[in-house]
């Protein structure tokens, strides 16, 4: 039962896949997220994007999901890339499971840019990742590493903060 | 006891009387008054407090929401504790759903009732029980409804206490009014007691050559004495 999916009445739903609520946890993300303000402010901002790479179980419920809401004012849209490197105008940047074997490299690509990374891959945080999904408790909760996100100049509200497992706020160790 | 000094003894009370009633009656409502506009002004405020309590809460709950944090909704309703009038509190999901829940003890458990869409606030009222139910609404999306239950006790101590100062205040005034009244009754009825006592005198001893005491108090009371006088 989640508050943020009006078009799942709790009762009658079914229960709603880890994947499902990640979805739902990845967009929101935007809403508590500062990103640097460009050189010149465009008049008319580009939508909001949440680009996914590698393989992901979000199916159409990311799309459902963004269809009717904004962040910030600006509309949503997700885009799944072929690769790494077509990340410009991402926002945010989910890294599927099949990252793993090459997150290292990913995230060297795009250590320059101001993009809110987050995966589900075990150690993501370590690898400089900023934000990983992780399951207490059967239920889906998210741990931040902090210098990541200050190296990358997101700001994260304490509102979001507050509800991350753990916050990190060690460098990630280089070279792994 | 002379018998005609009553008649004007009886002018006197009388003028007591109708300054005791003028001056009870006119401070009577205006006590009246008073504590009903305090009464309703204080519950006003109670309830603006509390509504912008949830509305405080409402925002600091938001992440707990949309991240199905409970343990943190929890803590923050839990802040409530410290608000005296407050027993409980609790944040539904926009389906309806309990999602966190503080109740201080001894308190019954809340009844929510859905609100009204496109209000910001609603209270419920049975006498000193109040509901406030305040939407939360985050981004133009509504996330979720924040109840604050409370019995306004506070209230009533300070109505009590505010009718007991202005009931004070006002016997005060109302003594001081019956003083001032005193002092022009016996301005008002001294000239025609003295009419009265002249008259007397002149009926006792058929000595036509007594005089009356001028009066310049009143043009009524002059012309009466001139015209005894002329006589």
């Amino acid at each position: 039962m989640l508050a943020f999916l009006p078009a799942f009445p709790a009762q009658a739903a079914p229960p709603l896949s880890s994947s499902d609520v990640e979805a739902a946890y990845l967009y929101n993300f935007g809403k508590f997220i500062e990103w640097p303000t460009p050189a010149s402010p465009e008049t008319n901002p580009a939508p909001f994007s949440i680009c996914v790479v590698g393989k992901d179980d979000f199916g159409a419920t990311l799309d459902s999901l963004i269809q009717n809401d904004t962040v910030n004012g600006r509309a949503i849209v997700a885009r799944r890339l072929p690769s790494i490197a077509a990340t410009d105008g991402c926002q945010i940047l989910f890294l599927g499971a099949s990252e793993q074997a090459h997150l290292a490299k990913d995230l060297d690509t795009i250590k320059d840019k101001s993009i809110l990374t987050v995966s589900s891959i075990p150690g993501f945080l370590d690898h400089g990742g900023i934000i990983q999904f992780l399951v207490r408790d059967s239920r889906v909760r998210f741990a931040v590493n902090l210098a990541s996100a200050t190296r990358a100049h997101l700001t994260l509200s304490s509102e979001l903060l507050k509800v991350a497992v753990y916050v990190n706020s060690k460098p990630a160790q280089e070279g792994q | 006891m002379k018998p005609s000094t009553s008649p004007t003894r009886s002018i006197a009370a009388r003028l007591s009387l109708m300054n005791l009633l003028v001056s009870g009656v006119a401070l009577l409502l205006a006590y009246l008054s008073f504590v009903a506009y305090d009464l309703v002004n204080t519950r006003q405020d109670a309830i603006s407090n509390l509504t912008g309590e949830a509305q405080i809460i409402g925002a600091n709950s938001v992440t707990a929401i949309l991240y199905d944090d409970r343990a943190v909704a929890q803590s923050t309703l839990s802040a409530l504790a410290g608000s005296t009038d407050v027993t409980g509190a609790a944040i539904y999901t926009t389906a309806g759903q309990p999602f966190a829940q503080y109740l201080a003890k001894g308190a019954s458990p809340i009844q929510p009732s859905s609100v009204p869409p496109g209000e910001t606030h609603t209270g419920w009222r049975t006498g000193l029980d109040v509901l406030i139910a305040s939407p939360i609404v985050f981004q133009g999306k509504h996330v979720g409804v924040v109840y604050i239950q409370a019995h306004l006790e506070n209230l009533r101590r300070q109505a009590a206490r505010f009718a007991a100062i202005t009931a004070a205040i006002l016997l005060f005034c109302l003594g001081v009014a019956l003083l001032i009244g005193n002092v022009f009754r016996r301005l008002l009825s001294q000239p025609i007691v003295s009419l009265a006592r002249t008259s007397r005198l002149i009926s006792r001893y058929k000595d036509y050559s007594l005089r009356f005491e001028p009066t310049q108090s009143y043009t009524e009371l002059a012309s009466l004495t001139d015209a005894f006088n002329e006589m």
